[in-house]
């Protein structure tokens, strides 16, 4: 077993019990309290592991007769991506070249299924090892199997471009494969020296590019199948609302209607297209049950810290007591406010359910889960449905909910032939599963010589891990803290003698879950901001003056190198020059820290990012060109969150409900120069696709601060 | 025919974006009465044959779309677009191309729509 393996196997070890082991409840309060700190330094320091099939190369690689690799992806393609960093890491030990590789989504009949979910950052990371252990295997699979037809001995064949050749003779890998019955299995070989990999590494081109260039890829909502039929679910506006009768006269009898679906929690329709459905639904007078009318003051009041329940997350020294004597101690508050994914594809599913067996296309971060649920809500057997997972028009954390496929595999059932049911974009904004509003407390003290002696973050945020389905029940009374919601909560400038971080858990009357970042855009603005109040009262440059209180350890290096990195290659410089300022942040999430240098100028109240300067050091880089394409958008996308979005409770509904209303970046907001730069100090691939929304609302604030005079501490920023 | 997409139905993201007769149109809110007897471009019929069309050429170099769910309706946009102005300044690029991308593949993109004027006024 190699080193890297050993490390590989503890990693998994360590995460499945810190979620599936009861015991620890009943070990006592001070033990409790000392083990949920670990637990989440354990969390926010480690990546996931992967929670699927890791030794049956068959049902991830398929061989084409004309010599192609089809691989059968566990992790969906959200636009990440995934499928080319996984074409690149698995083309190198199979010996194929990357034209010869193709990627699909694997359905869960495959057997290939993902046990957790696509989402937090973590697909080529958890798949790094694995999938090269699979490839691996696969190739020597292939080189045994050519040996037996050749009749000669393995040790003198060897494999490239699909190719098995030597001792004059050669087949290529379709032609192998078209006499096998059945594998062996071998051992998994050792892996190829990673300096030797033609593809890790490289700017290779998305192997899904052209086919979005064109138009052609096949999304949820383009899904069809013969004789398939429309649905439309009544959904409701008001928040908290439950379902308790429905008076469907009116559309009993519209054109097109198959039929009306009651069930115990909702109303729907089955149609001929997707118009008759709706309108059908709309003549549907539903009562629903609310206890109370909710308005965007009761939330704002009750996501204040104190008001929730607290959990201290991080501790080191004597914060509380530094902190005690209020004299010189330094406190801000910051406020993020609710946030809609907006992602441009609706959720909705295809369901064809045939007796006991349901198919269920559909564009989901959770495949293992809606198979579940699905089945639990027909009855039927997880084995006997099948999930088709397609691109996805968006992630982002929206699709990690499953009621779309629930309701569609019902209104089939209901019906007997396929169902394809869709969110418009009303419903799509009211019953998102939004990213919480965050309220911050932080206090510190400066010493004489202007260094932090004691800093504290309480965040109070809603639910986020917890508003997901992806942690089973018995995580909540373990975790205690939401692990999402305090994502980027930490203090991650670990030079400070005393410091303390303790998230308040808030319960919200409507769903929140995961939105790209979790906590960190939150979590980082706020402790961010505040770091450059701390660096004025001091009277340090805010750059070096974050340098001065980072560790002297691994993660300690790898933050100060990128930091500097980002200065120095934006040419850092505090102060107003022609009418710009800069602004900075740094923020380290999972294993992956990140630093962002902005350029901003204010016309009257807008403030204008002109450029972006991000150095990111997420370890070994798989794909440098689309790890770049990934700070780009996840910089534009913080941007907008920083700056435009929010969602208000007014008279009980959420809005708004429409692009437009719901203000976001486009293009004449961003940035018009983006420069990346990346480092790569840890020997495996870490988190891409979050890390770099952390420093940007800081960064923009900090930077408008110098050129105003006023500090913005609440997102969206807005001047006065 | 998928690649013109259903984003809000209320023509406010784009994602839907075709030519009527040359022009860029929000499809979701066109009344189909009004493009009785006009062309009508879809993304699948930007490009002529294996000929990708200069909007696609420079998204591909550019490597422009990550999930793609919206990009043809900005490709549909921008080849309208340089129609009109064939030399768009930044300007000219943030007033007429105002669709939504959630994956917020802006900064790529205005890189693009220079590339595909410098393809197409090379071509002409």
């Amino acid at each position: 077993m190699t080193k890297e393996k050993k490390k590989f196997s503890r990693r998994k070890f360590l995460v499945r019990s810190a979620i599936g082991v009861g015991v620890v409840v009943g070990t006592g309060y001070l033990t409790r309290h000392r083990w949920r700190r670990s637990l989440a330094g354990l969390v926010n320091t480690v990546e996931s592991p992967y929670m699927g099939d890791t030794k049956t190369p068959g049902i991830w690689f398929e061989i084409t007769a004309d010599n192609q690799v089809i691989l059968h992806s566990p992790k969906v393609e959200m636009g990440q991506g995934t499928f080319t960093g996984l074409a690149q890491i698995a083309a190198d030990e199979l010996e194929v070249t990357i034209d010869q590789m193709k990627v699909v989504h694997a359905a869960s009949a495959s057997g290939n299924m993902d046990g957790f979910a696509t989402g937090g950052s973590t697909s080529i990371s958890s798949l790094w090892q694995p999938l090269r252990e699979l490839a691996a295997t696969m190739r020597e699979m292939l080189k045994n199997e050519a040996a037996k037809q050749l009749g000669t001995d393995v040790s003198g064949l060897s494999a490239k471009e699909g190719v098995v050749s030597g001792n004059g003779q050669s087949l290529t890998y379709g032609e192998i494969v078209k006499a096998v019955t059945e594998w062996d299995i071998p051992k998994t070989p050792p892996l190829k020296d990673i300096k030797s990999y033609q593809y890790v590494g490289k700017p290779v081109q998305r192997v899904d590019l052209k086919d979005k260039v064109l138009g052609t890829p096949i999304f949820g909502i383009d899904t069809s199948l013969p004789n398939m039929l429309h649905g439309a679910v009544v959904r409701p506006s008001a928040i908290g609302a439950t379902y308790v009768s429905a008076d469907t006269s009116a559309a009993d009898n519209m054109p097109g209607v198959v039929k009306i679906v009651k069930e115990k929690d909702f109303v729907g329709v089955v149609a001929k297209s997707r118009m008759e459905a709706e309108n059908a639904k709309n003549a549907i007078k539903v009562e629903w049950s609310t206890a109370q009318t909710w308005q965007s003051a009761d939330i704002e009041e009750m996501i204040e810290v104190g008001k929730g329940k607290a959990f201290v997350i991080q501790k080191k020294g004597q914060a509380k007591r530094v902190l005690k004597n209020e004299e010189g101690v330094i406190i801000s508050a910051y406020k993020s406010p609710i946030g809609a994914h907006a992602q441009l594809e609706p959720n909705g599913a295809l369901a064809h359910v045939e007796g006991d067996k349901a198919t269920v296309y559909i564009s989901t971060q959770v495949v293992s889960i809606t198979r579940a649920e699905v089945a639990k809500r027909l009855g039927l057997k997880a084995k006997n449905v099948n999930i088709q997972p397609t691109f996805l028009g968006g992630g982002f954390g929206r699709r990690l909910h499953t009621p779309n496929a629930i309701q569609a595999a019902v209104l089939s059932q209901a019906v007997g032939q396929p169902v394809k049911c869709f969110f418009n974009r009303k419903e799509e904004f009211q019953n998102d599963t939004f990213r919480p509003p965050t309220h911050h407390i932080l206090k510190a003290k400066l010493t004489a010589e202007g260094k932090i002696k004691a800093i504290e973050h309480n965040v109070s945020s809603g639910d986020v891990a917890f508003g997901s389905p992806m942690l089973p029940g018995m995580a909540e009374p373990i975790l205690g803290a939401d692990l999402g919601a305090w994502r980027g909560g930490m203090i991650q400038y670990q030079g400070i003698p005393n410091f303390q971080a303790i998230s308040w858990r808030v319960k919200l009357p409507f769903a929140t879950s995961w939105w790209r970042s979790l906590g960190l855009l939150a979590n980082t603005f706020a402790i961010e901001s505040f770091m450059d109040e701390l660096a004025l009262q001091a009277d340090k440059d805010p750059v070096q003056f974050r340098l001065d209180h980072i560790q002297d350890d691994d993660r300690g290096y790898r933050l100060k190198e990128v930091i500097k990195a980002a200065a120095q290659k934006a040419n850092w410089k505090d102060g107003v020059n022609n009418g710009r300022a800069m602004g900075f942040a740094a923020s380290t999430d999972a294993n992956t820290p990140c630093a962002q240098v902005v350029e901003v100028s204010v016309e009257g109240k807008s403030i204008k990012v002109h450029k972006v300067t991000c150095a990111m050091d997420p370890g070994l880089v798989v794909n440098p060109d689309q790890v770049k394409a990934q700070c780009e958008g996840a910089i534009i996308m913080g941007l907008s969150a920083a700056m435009f979005e929010k969602m208000t409770v007014v008279d009980g509904s959420l809005q708004p409900t429409i692009y437009g209303p719901y203000r976001m970046a486009l293009m004449r907001h961003a940035p018009k120069e983006i420069d990346t730069i990346l480092l790569e100090n840890a020997e495996t691939p870490g988190a891409v696709g979050e890390p770099p929304l952390g420093p940007i609302g800081a960064a923009i604030a900090n930077a408008v601060f110098r050129l105003t005079g006023q500090r913005l501490r609440e997102m969206p920023l807005t001047l006065t | 025919m998928k690649g013109t997409k259903f984003g809000c139905g209320k023509a406010a993201c784009g994602a839907c974006t075709l030519h009527v007769d040359g022009e860029a149109i929000r499809s979701c809110s066109y009344a189909v009465k009004f493009a009785a007897n006009k062309s009508i471009t879809t993304i699948e019929g930007l490009s002529t044959g294996d000929q990708l069309h200069p909007v696609q050429q420079a998204w591909m170099e550019e490597v422009v779309p990550q999930c793609g769910y919206c990009q043809p309706g900005f490709m549909m946009a921008t080849a309208a677009m340089l129609e009109q102005i064939p030399n768009p300044t930044d300007e000219d690029i943030d007033n007429n191309i105002a669709n939504v991308c959630r994956c917020a593949t802006y900064y790529r993109m205005r890189k693009a729509i220079h590339r595909a004027a410098e393809i197409k006024n090379a071509n002409l």
